[in-house]
């Protein structure tokens, strides 16, 4: 009874015991259910970094394998938090984890590098404190284990049916671990795949390491697509070392990096390297650094995975040299150029912008662009009008520079978009008008000089002019005077003594008289083409053929018995002084009378015609012409091609003519041939209305 | 040539003695008239016209003016200017003869009220035949307000 009494209690205690393993045995299950859940979390969350560098890098495809991550690392962290709810400890080290892991999210949307890798430092740091937790407890578990195992065991002894209910309670335990184990493996197994298959991947380079006993970190194994990147095989990499193929300072940077990692100063390291290819050029590698830690601390790998971004760093550097080459053409640029935003601040300026205000450039980016101007409010027009019609060309403006100096400037604005059409900014351009300004300024100056100069000429020429006719009315009183005197006396002394003087002293006093007559011809002549070149002109619509025709039939009627045949076409009207005109065909006309005096029966002829750019009008004789050697003396005061006893005339009408025409605009020139005769041809400027009689049609001749 | 009995006074502003000669001369041998008062210059013809009542009666027996215009002292036309200023002899025909073809000088002539201009002409029979005309027209056939014949 008592031993069945102590075997019932042994029993009891049995059962009690395998109760007891049986809950540790759960504990332990448990713990590696967390251990799994746990490494779950750790490559979803390498993974996941993995795959948005290589996105930033433009590894398109790796966007489902972020996702991917992100959503296996969010389902084992909640089976985490579900397997840990009674565990405060790892409950907190998991709130720590998750808060980590939000925060490397947001880190890696907004690109913080810095934030990343501070957050991505505390995951792994809290994936390693919860796995050592954990591990330590389930070591305590497992020791528990062995000891309730043992004490069954001594139990055994003295109950055979406690331990064969033992044994079938182990036996169930233990193939339900084995099931569990061996579902465990097939993750496991999968889980490898998934690592194998990112190994095998031909894009990505992946070089493991492990540390050395002196302190090397020698190379184990690499991939093929390193090999490929550096045109090399994967056991010339792994006998060389991945670090013989660094240029530059290359090793010396990872070494820092990965000592950095090494201290735990952060989870990974990210660097740009430079390798050799085996060509000899160089390959850049965008390379992550990470390192596999045993469980307890100790380095068990280094992981560098690489990214050959060769042509990404060359587009990059295309691009950068482009935008630098843009930047430069905007900073030489001797127009000071600003980038205006919505608010009228100022966003970017160039260097002649700087020169021109004289504030630096952070000075001036924020600033409101008006406030660089004089006139700021005329300023701020010019950038709203801008914003509101899309662009303001040569709007004046006067730019301030901190000195003081004023620069005037003509700003010249539009409005920049962006790709959706979108106003950003209004993009501004000055253009320093000083020296245009400085040269109007002397223009005006020249022009105020040159007008005083003219004020003063004209007095002066007012002056000479005054004493011209002081000079000429001198002449035209004191001169004849005297003429007259000679003229007269003569003529008395011939009346009154004229019967004691032989034929001889007649004739002497008739000279005298004839001379004297003659001067005072000259004399009048000349006054008349003085005064003719002093008078305003009046200038009126002048019908030319009337003029001529009535001046052709006064002079003619003069001519007595002569016999002229005068012809005068259609001649068209023109713009001028009547009386000064008149003057030009009365000595025209009696030129041509005169000289055509020898001809039995004259031909003079007038004619006219409308030119493209002038009028016409010819006076055309038949008489004694001239030579045209002489041609250049027709028009001279005084010049005669005739001697005085063949055709009188002082030599004043033709230089009258061409004085009158000359100060209408007009011209004049002769054409002779000795006896054969003569044709002057002179010209008007057209009227200025359209309403001209239409032309003869005759041409000059 | 009809006789001339009533005396008739014309005067004769001219500083040139030889042009005073010649017109006098002239308007003697038309026998138009034989009393010519010759004064040399302006002052002594305003003086003669305006002060001293001796020499001559205006507007009775003075029938004509033939003024120079560049005269000594006074010139011609402010000698003109102040016979038309003042009321005894405003109405006193005054001809201008004269060397100056100057358009101004006309202008001005006319403006001061000369009845008539006249330009000495260089020619001897051409100034002897313009003075005879000027006597007879003036001396002769023009009528004044008063004139009892």
């Amino acid at each position: 009874m008592a031993a069945g009494g102590f075997a019932l209690a042994s029993l009891a205690l049995s059962w009690k015991q395998s109760q007891a393993i049986q809950a540790m045995a759960g504990l332990i299950s448990h713990s590696q259910a967390v251990l799994v859940a746990l490494s779950d979390v750790d490559r979803g969350v390498l993974r996941g970094d993995l795959a948005a560098s290589l996105l930033r890098l433009g590894w398109l495809g790796t966007a489902s394998t972020l996702d991917f991550s992100g959503a296996v690392t969010d389902r084992a962290l909640a089976e985490l938090q579900r397997l840990t709810v009674d565990n405060a400890s790892q409950r907190l080290h998991i709130a720590r984890l998750r808060s980590a892991i939000t925060a490397a999210r947001l880190s890696r949307e907004t690109f913080s590098d810095r934030n990343l890798q501070s957050s991505m430092a505390v995951v792994l740091e809290e994936v390693k404190q919860i796995g050592e937790i954990e591990h330590l407890l389930m070591q305590q578990r497992g020791r528990a284990l062995i000891d309730l195992q043992r004490n069954l065991l001594l139990l055994q002894a003295g109950n055979g049916v406690g331990v064969l209910l033992l044994l079938l309670l182990t036996a169930q335990f233990l193939q339900r671990e084995r099931r569990r184990v061996v579902a465990a493996h097939g993750e496991l197994v999968e889980s490898e795949e998934r690592f194998r298959h990112l190994f095998t991947c031909d894009t990505l380079g992946v070089a493991i390491s492990r540390p050395g006993p002196d302190g090397a970190h020698p190379t184990l194994q690499v991939n093929q697509a390193l090999a490929d990147m550096l045109g090399t095989t994967r056991v010339g990499i792994e006998a060389k070392g991945l670090e013989s193929f660094l240029l530059d300072d290359g090793q010396q940077r990872e070494s820092e990096a990965l000592e950095t990692v090494l201290n735990g100063g952060q989870a990974s390291a990210r660097l740009t390297l430079q390798l050799r290819h085996a060509n000899g050029a160089a390959v850049c590698i965008e390379e992550t650094l990470f390192v596999r830690h045993g469980a307890h601390q100790e380095v068990q790998e280094v992981f560098r995975v690489l990214l050959n971004v060769t042509l990404v760093k060359s587009a990059e550097q295309a691009l950068l040299e482009k935008v630098a080459y843009t930047r430069s053409l905007i900073e030489t640029s001797l127009d000071p150029m600003a980038v205006i935003n919505a608010a009228g601040k100022l966003d970017d300026v160039n260097e002649a912008t700087i020169q021109a205000t004289g504030l630096s450039r952070s000075l001036l980016v924020g600033r409101d662009f008006a406030d660089c101007f004089t006139e700021s409010e005329r300023a701020g027009r010019a950038y709203q009008t801008a914003f509101a019609e899309g662009s303001v060309r040569d709007y004046p403006l006067t730019l301030r520079h901190s000195s003081g100096t004023l620069t005037p400037v003509l700003y010249n604005a539009s409005t920049y978009c962006d790709a959706s059409g979108q106003v950003l900014g209004v993009y501004a351009v000055a253009r320093d008008i000083s020296p245009i300004r400085r040269m109007e300024e002397q223009l005006r100056s020249l022009n105020g000089s040159l007008e005083q100069e003219v004020q003063e000429r004209t007095a002066e020429l007012t002056q000479a002019n005054q004493e011209l006719e002081s000079f000429a009315y001198s002449i035209s009183h004191d001169l004849r005077a005297p003429l007259r005197a000679i003229d007269g006396f003569s003529l008395k002394l011939l009346r009154g003594y004229g019967d004691r003087l032989d034929a001889e002293g007649r004739r002497l006093l008739q000279v005298v008289r004839d001379n004297a007559q003659r001067m005072g011809t000259l004399i009048d002549d000349l006054l008349r083409f003085s005064r003719l070149g002093r008078r305003e002109l009046e200038t009126t619509r002048v019908d030319m053929e009337a003029l001529a025709r009535t001046m052709a039939s006064e002079l003619l009627a003069l001519e007595g018995d002569r016999q002229i045949e005068f012809h005068c076409g259609q001649l068209p009207q023109a713009q001028g002084d009547p009386n000064l005109l008149r003057e030009v065909w009365l000595n025209l006309l009696s030129n041509a009378i005169k000289f055509s005096r020898s001809r039995a029966l004259a031909h003079i002829t007038v004619d006219g015609a409308v030119e493209k750019s002038e009028l016409s009008y010819w006076v055309k004789d038949d008489g004694a012409g001239f030579d045209m050697a002489y041609a250049d003396k027709l028009f001279g005061v005084f010049q005669r091609l005739h001697r005085q006893d063949e055709f009188e005339g002082s030599g004043v009408g033709l230089a009258l003519v061409q004085r009158i025409l000359h100060r209408h605009g007009g011209h004049i020139e002769g054409e002779g041939h000795t006896d054969i005769g003569a044709t002057f041809r002179f010209s008007l400027p057209l009227p200025p209305a359209p309403e001209n009689r239409s032309a003869s049609g005759a041409s000059p001749p | 040539m009809t006789e001339i009995h009533i005396p008739l006074q014309l005067m004769l502003v001219e500083d040139n003695s030889a042009d005073a000669e010649l017109t006098i001369d002239a308007l003697k041998a038309s026998r138009l008239i034989n009393n010519v008062i010759w004064v040399k210059d302006g002052a002594k013809a305003l003086g003669v016209l305006l002060k001293d009542q001796d020499e001559v009666q205006p507007g009775k027996q003075l029938k004509l003016a033939l003024l120079d215009l560049r005269l000594p002292r006074v010139d011609g036309l402010e000698v003109l200017r102040q016979i038309r200023a003042n009321p005894k002899t405003h109405l006193l025909p005054v001809v201008v003869l004269t060397s100056s073809q100057e358009e101004s000088d006309l202008v001005r002539a006319y403006d001061l009220g000369a009845n008539s201009y006249l330009v000495k002409p260089v020619e001897s029979e051409a100034f002897i035949k313009a003075v005879t005309e000027i006597g007879f027209y003036w001396m002769l056939l023009n009528k004044l307000p008063g004139e009892t014949r």
